[in-house]
């Protein structure tokens, strides 16, 4: 029964288009990125020499740090499409649907959506599989036959975005199903518990002991056993950053609540506050990557000394430290280009659910600029609380295990800083782009019928 | 003889090959109230939103104090609704993440006050509107008829001269209605500030000093009355 009144929802609704188009850009976007990079990732299991388990760790590495950026967006495009529709769901509800139904619904049509969005994006893929294929690993172009993924990855990507869409769209669906009539109910700001900060304090600080010790074994254990404990350590402190993200944001918040003075400050403050966890999820994705930056900074001006010594490097080799550029600048900007989606999307649905609040300010004779500046404040100190925080306790780690000269060496401090002054250009270049969604919302004279 | 605040002259709106207002003139004086009421599409939000700025006619003026609103530039128009006027919608729309004392607070921050300058203020409004002791709830935390008196408070705050309220009562019970009216009229005409309220509701327009009934763009009725009082206690 339910899926007879599909068409009737799917028409546009008082928000327009973009609650259907924005998620399935954002989609598009985020597939065609993971086809690109695994695309390009299969030459390495082509690689059969001692340099070839690297270049595998390597590339399952990046493709691990793309997935947190990747649910991120996948979560922001569901709520998106959510947005567009809990009210039309809400009214289903009160007529007499099922739960099950309302589900059902929800991610039939979020799941069409992404499915949309998925073909899209592994087609722009392989249109730009000709341009991709130009870029070079071990000194040569990978090719374009070799960037273009395989139809059954293709179609595994597809299907891995739509299920991820469908369960983000039940996760955020389920308040309509739960009850009909408490869908927009917006009661008291989540707590933070405290005592998940200080576990994840305590771990972080263990995984700095950690790593000091296993850097201190030397000699008296193996390689192996040094890299592996060394690893242990790092994704533990990785981990706690995640655990502990959302709470320090919500310090950050608090100070700056307490602090502030003007309407910009007042409500970015706020809206930090009112939901840490979600705000902390949007760039989750740059506190990996700036974690990951500050070892690959350290790692190429470790590489580039031992390049600078008298030994002459040759096979497999001597490309690493070209390759690993290569690689590291394409997950940075993978990772930052989903960000930026995730963070597009997240505003685009905030303006949409919003929109009586922002023309109600407006008539009020609130400046676009206020409303402006408060959301963009709003994502900008996660951003930073994302890259400086997760940077710092990477640094923090490396310290014993590669001495100071190295983590401050000019060229770690130039990737570093470069990572961070990139994303926080393109989050930058995302809250302009969807200004003009946010001046239609606020708009007050635009010639169309008052509101009766 | 009392000020005339706000005076429209000839007002003529079209949207399409509709027209919503049909040469509408009306003089307002400072410190009455005034309901506006009419059928949907009889053009009172339309003669609301040009009142007081929002709106520009297709012709015909409007005169703020004796200064001519209607072709000011936005920003200027912006301005004069932040410094001169205050708004009471049908749903409150205030800002959910906001407390109560910071939704009223704001009003003030957009006129350039600095927070703890605002708060003390909008913390006198929230008391003098019978909400002493809920500054700090959020709005998801309050009743309807409380967001409302929020949006009183917010309102005027800023020390207001004309209040514009757009169906103030629509989203309300008919107890809390009589509430949250004798709130904004206490506050605001019994203040020797303007009301100006757009309404269905024939109960509320019976509380204003005038009331002007509009039909197809045009004024059909003008009437000047003793306003009703009502017991219910704040």
């Amino acid at each position: 029964m339910i899926f007879r009144v599909l068409p009737l929802l799917s028409r546009p609704s008082r928000q327009g288009a973009a609650g259907l188009i924005l998620p399935g850009v954002a989609f598009a976007s985020v597939t065609a990125l993971l086809a690109i990079v695994v695309g390009g990732a299969q030459t390495f299991w082509a690689f059969d020499d001692e340099m070839a388990p690297l270049y595998w760790f390597l590339a399952g590495l990046a493709l691990t740090l793309m997935i947190p950026p990747l649910l991120s967006l996948g979560s922001a495009a569901a709520k998106l499409s959510a947005r567009r529709r809990d009210d039309r769901l809400a009214v289903l509800r009160l007529l007499g649907a099922t739960g099950r139904g309302t589900a059902g619904l929800a991610v039939f049509e979020s799941a069409a959506v992404a499915f949309v969005g998925a073909v899209t994006g592994v087609l722009l893929a392989y249109a730009l599989s000709p341009l991709i294929g130009m870029i070079h690993f071990r000194g040569e172009a990978i090719g374009a036959a070799q960037a273009a993924l395989p139809l059954g990855w293709a179609a595994l990507l597809v299907l891995t975005v739509v299920l991820i869409a469908g369960l983000s769209a039940m996760i955020g669906l389920r308040r309509v199903i739960i009850s009909p009539l408490g869908v927009a109910m917006k009661q008291s700001a989540p707590k933070m518990p405290w005592a998940q900060g200080l576990v994840a304090v305590a771990a972080i600080i263990a995984a700095i002991i950690g790593a000091q010790a296993v850097s201190n074994l030397g000699g008296d254990a193996s390689m192996y056993a040094v890299i592996v404990g060394l690893l242990v350590a790092f994704a533990v402190a990785l981990l706690a950053i995640d655990l502990i993200g959302a709470w320090v944001l919500s310090l950050f918040g608090k100070a700056r609540l307490k602090r502030a003075q003007t309407p910009v400050e007042l409500i970015s403050a706020r809206l930090v506050l009112e939901s840490p966890r979600a705000a902390w999820r949007q760039v989750s994705g740059v506190a990996m990557s700036s974690f990951m930056a500050v070892f690959a900074g350290s790692g190429i001006a470790l590489m580039g000394e031992a390049s600078g010594a008298d030994v002459e490097l040759t096979g497999p080799e001597q490309f690493i430290m070209a390759d690993m550029r290569t690689g590291l600048a394409i997950v940075v900007i993978g990772t930052f280009i989903m960000v930026a989606c995730s963070v597009g999307v997240n505003q685009a649905a905030q303006i949409l659910d919003r929109r009586d609040v922002h023309r109600s300010l407006a008539i009020m004779g609130t400046p676009l600029a206020v409303q402006d500046g408060a959301r963009r404040k709003a994502a900008m100190l996660p951003l930073a609380v994302a890259s400086l925080g997760s940077a710092s306790v990477a640094a923090l780690l490396l310290l014993p295990v590669l001495g100071m000269a190295l983590i401050f060496a000019p060229l770690s401090l130039i990737t570093m800083l470069s990572m961070i002054v990139l994303g926080t250009l393109i989050v930058l270049g995302t809250l302009f782009g969807t200004r003009p969604l946010l001046r239609d919302a606020a708009r007050v004279e635009s010639g169309s019928r008052a509101s009766e | 003889m009392t000020n005339v605040i706000l005076q429209a002259d000839r007002l003529t709106q079209h949207y399409g090959s509709t027209r919503a207002l049909d040469g509408v003139s009306l003089s307002l004086a400072e410190g009455t109230s005034t309901a506006i009421m009419g059928a949907s599409g009889s053009g009172k939000t339309t003669l609301l939103h040009m009142l007081a700025g929002i709106l520009t006619p297709d012709s015909g003026s409007v005169l703020f104090a004796g200064q001519p609103i209607s072709g000011l530039p936005d920003s200027e128009r912006s301005r004069l609704r932040r410094e001169q006027f205050g708004f009471v919608f049908q749903q409150g729309l205030l800002i959910p993440e906001l407390t109560a004392v910071e939704n009223v607070a704001l009003a003030p921050m957009l006129n350039g006050a600095k927070k703890r300058d605002a708060v003390g203020p909008a913390a006198q409004w929230l008391h003098a509107l019978g909400l002493a002791g809920m500054e700090d709830r959020r709005i998801g935390q309050l009743s309807g008829g409380q967001a409302q008196r929020v949006a009183i408070a917010r309102a005027q705050v800023t020390g207001a001269r004309v209040i514009f309220a757009d169906e103030p009562t629509g989203a309300l019970d008919s107890a809390t209605s009589q509430g949250v009216m004798n709130a904004l009229l206490s506050s605001t005409s019994g203040n020797g500030r303007t009301l100006v309220v757009v309404t269905h509701d024939p109960n509320v327009a019976a509380r204003c000093q005038r009331v002007v009934t509009l039909s197809d763009g045009r004024i059909v009725a003008d009437t000047a009355q003793a306003p009703k009082t009502d017991g219910v206690a704040r």
